[in-house]
């Protein structure tokens, strides 16, 4: 073992900022995701599965393709980037929040694909027969829809979390490694590894194995059903 | 009590055409609606209880206009107040039995049904006898009780009409007719006039008062059975006659 010594705040705020950026980044991925897939399961309109192709390209796009087309859009010259410059002066690069666009974008078609799947299994006879019990549609979506499409969403959004946990090359090249501010676990790790601090590496590696563990036992435990569907 | 159905629509499904034009009307406290499978009787219901849209027509359930093309009336399907059993009952599985039956008088937000239903809710769940189920979910009870459990539901929010799709084929015999005893005391009992469709010719004999025959998506037959000279001394319909009549009625040659 060499390297420096081993320092709490060396391994809390990585992990903090962690968790931290996973965890808005999941929100907004779910929020999102379950929206586009509500439209996508709910709705017959030309070009639908042009748009399921696009949801889900940040699933199959190299990290840094995807960090490279974000460095384009909210860099401070590109258009979203460039606009909100000149009429906020907010610039996202190299910022924390651009560390939460990069893992949003990379955890979304993770909850699209599972809430697609699970709003496409409700079986369209119970939401026929909450019309007929007189509900309005947005009673149905609270009442039906939502409750029992409620595992594989939550299944998604668990699978989002950890991935954006472990988002690496899009949040290197639009938030990079700013020590304390941008520099979450995943690339902590690589820098301690880069920098031949071996026991800072095993230290950060055992955490983020922990941490992915303990979310699969637990969404093992919520996604267990307290009834059946058939 | 009155209902009048006319309907008129044209269904295009994968290069099927199918028409369904029927005109008929009752005054009776069951009506049943005998056909083959695909003759369009499931179509018929869904498009009274609003879960079919059709490009014309017009539907008055006991003077209230459901439908009318020529007016431009449309009601939605949660404003029709009709019940409707589904053939499988549709329960919803991630609610209670009680739940399921106060289903109509819920929250947007709540599963409980509001506190001055709820004796309403536990009175139906006594008289459908399935009080001390009122905690399983539907996949722990049986075929019959999911059936009762389904009507009780339809009938917390005191439909107009009650719609009927096939109500006893998924049961088994012996339940059936059981389930056939209960459907006409309850019919006196809440004193709701019910439309059933099927394709079991003992379903309109027990239970039918207003027999309409529908055939290739027209009606080609509609009897007033309580008024057909062939009844025996309990009053209830000879059967040889209506098998005739039913036989007559869709077209099929007698072997």
């Amino acid at each position: 073992m060499n390297g420096l010594p081993l320092s709490l705040e060396s391994i809390v705020i990585p992990l903090v900022l962690s968790l931290k950026v996973a965890g808005i980044a999941t929100l907004i991925a779910t929020i999102l995701g379950v929206s586009v897939a509500w439209i996508a399961a709910k709705c017959d309109f030309w070009g639908k599965e042009i748009l399921d192709a696009m949801m889900t390209l940040p699933i199959v796009l190299p990290p840094t393709v995807l960090g490279y087309y974000l460095l384009v859009l909210i860099g401070r010259r590109g258009p979203i980037g460039g606009w909100l410059n000149d009429v906020f002066g907010i610039n996202l690069i190299f910022t924390w929040q651009a560390a939460v666009i990069a893992a949003s974008f990379v955890a979304f078609p993770l909850v699209y694909k599972a809430s697609r799947a699970a709003l496409e299994s409700v079986s369209e006879q119970l939401e026929q027969a909450a019309r007929v019990l007189g509900k309005s549609e947005l009673q149905i979506i609270v009442k039906i829809t939502l409750p029992l499409a409620s595992r594989g969403i939550i299944a998604g959004a668990m699978l989002a979390f950890a991935r954006a946990l472990g988002e690496f090359g899009a949040t290197l090249m639009i938030a990079g490694s700013i020590p304390g501010k941008t520099q979450t676990l995943s690339i902590a790790v690589y820098e301690a590894v880069q920098a031949g601090q071996d026991n800072i590496a095993n230290f950060l590696v055992v955490i983020t194995s922990l941490v992915c563990l303990a979310i699969l036992v637990s969404s093992n435990h919520f996604l267990r059903p307290k009834y059946r569907v058939n | 009590m009155t209902i009048d159905v006319c309907i008129d629509h044209a269904f295009d499904s994968g290069g099927h055409n199918f028409r369904l034009n029927v005109e008929f009307n009752s005054d009776a406290g069951i009506t049943v609606i005998f056909g083959h499978s695909g003759a369009g009787k499931s179509l018929l219901l869904k498009a009274i209880a609003g879960l079919q849209s059709v490009s014309s027509g017009r539907i008055v359930v006991n003077q209230k206009t459901l439908l009318d093309s020529t007016s431009r009336i449309n009601l939605a399907s949660r404003d029709r107040n009709v019940g409707y059993l589904f053939q499988d009952y549709a329960l919803f599985p991630h609610l209670t039995v009680s739940e399921n039956v106060g289903f109509s008088k819920t929250p947007l937000f709540t599963k409980k049904c509001v506190d001055r239903e709820a004796h309403r809710v536990g009175e139906l769940l006594e008289v459908f006898r399935v009080k001390e189920l009122a905690e399983k979910y539907p996949s722990e009870i049986s075929g019959g009780q999911r059936q009762r459990v389904g009507l009780a539901r339809a009938l917390l929010q005191k439909p107009d009409i009650l719609l009927l799709d096939e109500p006893f084929s998924a049961l088994d015999p012996l339940l059936r007719i059981q389930m056939r005893q209960e459907l006409r005391k309850i019919q006196e009992l809440f004193k709701v006039p019910m439309m059933l469709i099927t394709h079991d010719p003992q379903d309109v004999a027990e239970l039918g008062e207003r027999l309409v025959v529908i055939k290739d998506g027209a009606v080609s037959d509609s009897v007033d059975l309580t008024q057909m000279p062939y009844r025996d001394q309990s009053g209830m319909p000879i059967r040889p006659a209506i098998r005739d009549l039913l036989f007559t009625a869709t077209g099929v040659n007698r072997a």
